[in-house]
C-alpha cells in the first residue's frame, strides 16, 4: 500500500517497543493489515517485549486495586467488536487518547468470525510448538515453588538463587525433553523435565493432598533392583510439589511416597509411580 | 513428549486462567478482573515505573492501564497475542506516550542516562520470586547481545525513546538502529524461548 512497504516492513520491531513516532505508527498499523509475516512477527516481538516487562515487576503500591476497582466500577465496558470487514482492530471507536490503543493490532482472518467468540478462543488453540516456550513457563512455576519454600523455611537468597540456576540449567539444555504424566494410584498429574541423557530431572506434581504436619512426600528412584531415596518433595503451599532428582542412573520410574517430614531410608509402604 | 499447557503445571494463573478471566471481566465479572489485576499488577507497575522512572506516575499509568483493559476486556483478540502481552503493550504504550508529552523536561533525561536494566530494586515479597526468576533470565538474554543492539533496545524499551531519538543518543544512523533493534529483539526472542 505505501510507497515504502519494503520499509514499513522492517519496522515491526520498533513498533512493537513503541519506538515510533505517530505517523510511523500509523503507517505500520496500515501495513500490518495487509501483510501476515508481520503480524506474525508483531505477536512473537509483542511476547518478547512482555517479557522485558515482567522481568521490571515490583509489587504495586497498596490501595492501587481499591482506586482500579472504583474507577472500573463506573467506567462502560466496551461490547465485543462487530465482524465488520476492515474495520480497525485498535485505533476506532476510541475517545482520543492516543495512549489508548495497546490493541492496535489487526484482527487475524480467522479471528473475526463473530462478536462474542472472539472473546474466548482458548489458548490452547494455538500450538505449542516446541519445548522453549513451555520452559520458560515451568522455571517460572518452580520458582514460584522455591519462592513459598524459600519464605516457609527462611532459607536464604544464595541457597535459592544456586537451586534456580541448577534449574535453569536444566530448562536451557537444549536437549530437555518434557513429559506430563500421570501418578499411579492417585488423582494426581506429573510434570517432568528431563536433561538429553535423562540423568537430571526435574519433577512437579499436581493433585495430591497436602501432606498434614510433621508428614511430607519423599521421592524414589524406582528401578529393577529396588527403590532409593531421591529426596523431598517441596511443597509450595498451593498444593504443587517440586523436586529435583539426579544420578538415574537407568532408573525407569520415581516414586513417590507419604512420610515423616525428615524422610526415611526406605519407602514405608509401595510408592505411587510416574513412569520417566 | 508431550503438549500439555505449563500453565496446567504452574499451580497458578497461567495463560488459559488469564484467558478465562478477562473473559468473564469482560461480561462485568469484577471478581474475575481482580484476578487479572492481582496476575499483571507488577509487571504493569513495574513497567511504567521502570520507563517514567517515577513512582506516583507510574501509580497513575497503572491505574489507567486496568481501566482500559476492563473497558477493552471484550475486545481482546488472543489470536494476536497472550493476555500478559496484550495488557504490558497497553501500559509500555502508555508509560512511553506519557514520557515523550513530557520530554522536554531536561531532568529526566539526565535520569534515564543512569537506568540500567539491573537496578531495579528488588523486591522480596514472596510472589515476585518468579520475576526474580524472569528478571535474570532477561539480564541473561540481554548480556548476549551486541553493545549497539542492548542499547538500542535499552533506549527504547526502557527509557522510551524513539528510534530517531535511540540514532541520535548513540550517534548511528537511523538505519543502524532499526537494523540493531530488529536483530536485537530476533535475538531476544530466540534467547527467551517466545513461542507465541
Amino acid at each position: 500500500m505505501s510507497p515504502r512497504g519494503y520499509d514499513v516492513h522492517g519496522l515491526t520491531a520498533a513498533y512493537a517497543l513503541d519506538a515510533l513516532e505517530g505517523d510511523e505508527r500509523a503507517e505500520v498499523e496500515a501495513h500490518l493489515e495487509e501483510c501476515e509475516d508481520c503480524r506474525r512477527d508483531l505477536r512473537d516481538f509483542r511476547e518478547t517485549a512482555a517479557r522485558l516487562g515482567t522481568a521490571e515487576a515490583v509489587g504495586p503500591p497498596e490501595g492501587l486495586w481499591g482506586k482500579v476497582k472504583a474507577e472500573a466500577a463506573r467506567t462502560r465496558q466496551l461490547p465485543p467488536k462487530a465482524a465488520e470487514a476492515g474495520s480497525e482492530a485498535g485505533t476506532g471507536a476510541r475517545s482520543g487518547g492516543s495512549a489508548s490503543d495497546g490493541d492496535g493490532r489487526p484482527s487475524d482472518g480467522d479471528g473475526d468470525g463473530g462478536g462474542p467468540g472472539a472473546t474466548v478462543i482458548p489458548f490452547r488453540s494455538r500450538v505449542v510448538r516446541g519445548l522453549p516456550w513451555a520452559v520458560a513457563a515451568a522455571a517460572v512455576a518452580v520458582a514460584v515453588a522455591l519462592g513459598a519454600v524459600t519464605v516457609d523455611q527462611a532459607r536464604r537468597m544464595d541457597d535459592l538463587q544456586a537451586h534456580t540456576a541448577e534449574v535453569e540449567a536444566l530448562l536451557a539444555a537444549p536437549g530437555t525433553e518434557r513429559m506430563d504424566r500421570p501418578v499411579s494410584e492417585s488423582e494426581a498429574n506429573a510434570t517432568v523435565f528431563a536433561s538429553g541423557d535423562h540423568d537430571t530431572m526435574m519433577i512437579m506434581v499436581k493433585g495430591l493432598p497436602p501432606a498434614p504436619e510433621g508428614k511430607a512426600y519423599q521421592l524414589w528412584y524406582v528401578d529393577g533392583d529396588g527403590m532409593r531415596s531421591a529426596g523431598m518433595l517441596e511443597e509450595d503451599g498451593q498444593g504443587m510439589l517440586t523436586g529435583m532428582v539426579k544420578g538415574m542412573s537407568g532408573a525407569t520410574q520415581l516414586g513417590i511416597t507419604m512420610e515423616p517430614d525428615t524422610g526415611m531410608p526406605e519407602p514405608s509402604k509401595e510408592p505411587m509411580k510416574v513412569d520417566v | 513428549m508431550d503438549e500439555a499447557l505449563p500453565s496446567r503445571a504452574s499451580g497458578r494463573t497461567g495463560a488459559d486462567g488469564l484467558g478465562e478471566l478477562l473473559a468473564r471481566a469482560s461480561l462485568g465479572d469484577m471478581e474475575a478482573f481482580e484476578g487479572v489485576y492481582r496476575e499483571l499488577a507488577g509487571p504493569v507497575f513495574g513497567t511504567a515505573a521502570r520507563v517514567l522512572l517515577d513512582h506516583a506516575q507510574a501509580e497513575e499509568v497503572a491505574q489507567e492501564v486496568f481501566v482500559e483493559v476492563w473497558r477493552q476486556a471484550a475486545r481482546y483478540d488472543a489470536a494476536a497475542g497472550g493476555v500478559r502481552s496484550w495488557v504490558l503493550t497497553i501500559a509500555h504504550r502508555r508509560a512511553v506516550d506519557r514520557v515523550r508529552s513530557e520530554q522536554a523536561s531536561a531532568d529526566r533525561t539526565s535520569r534515564v542516562g543512569r537506568a540500567e536494566p539491573q537496578q531495579t530494586p528488588a523486591d522480596e515479597v514472596p510472589e515476585a520470586v518468579e520475576h526474580r526468576l524472569e528478571r535474570e533470565r532477561v539480564r541473561r538474554c540481554l548480556g548476549r547481545l551486541t553493545g549497539l543492539q542492548r542499547e538500542a533496545v535499552r533506549l527504547t524499551y526502557y527509557a522510551g525513546y524513539t528510534q530517531r531519538q535511540a540514532a541520535a543518543a548513540l550517534k548511528v544512523p537511523l538505519t543502524t538502529v532499526k537494523g540493531r533493534l530488529r536483530d536485537g529483539l530476533i535475538r531476544l526472542r530466540d534467547c527467551l524461548g517466545v513461542e507465541a
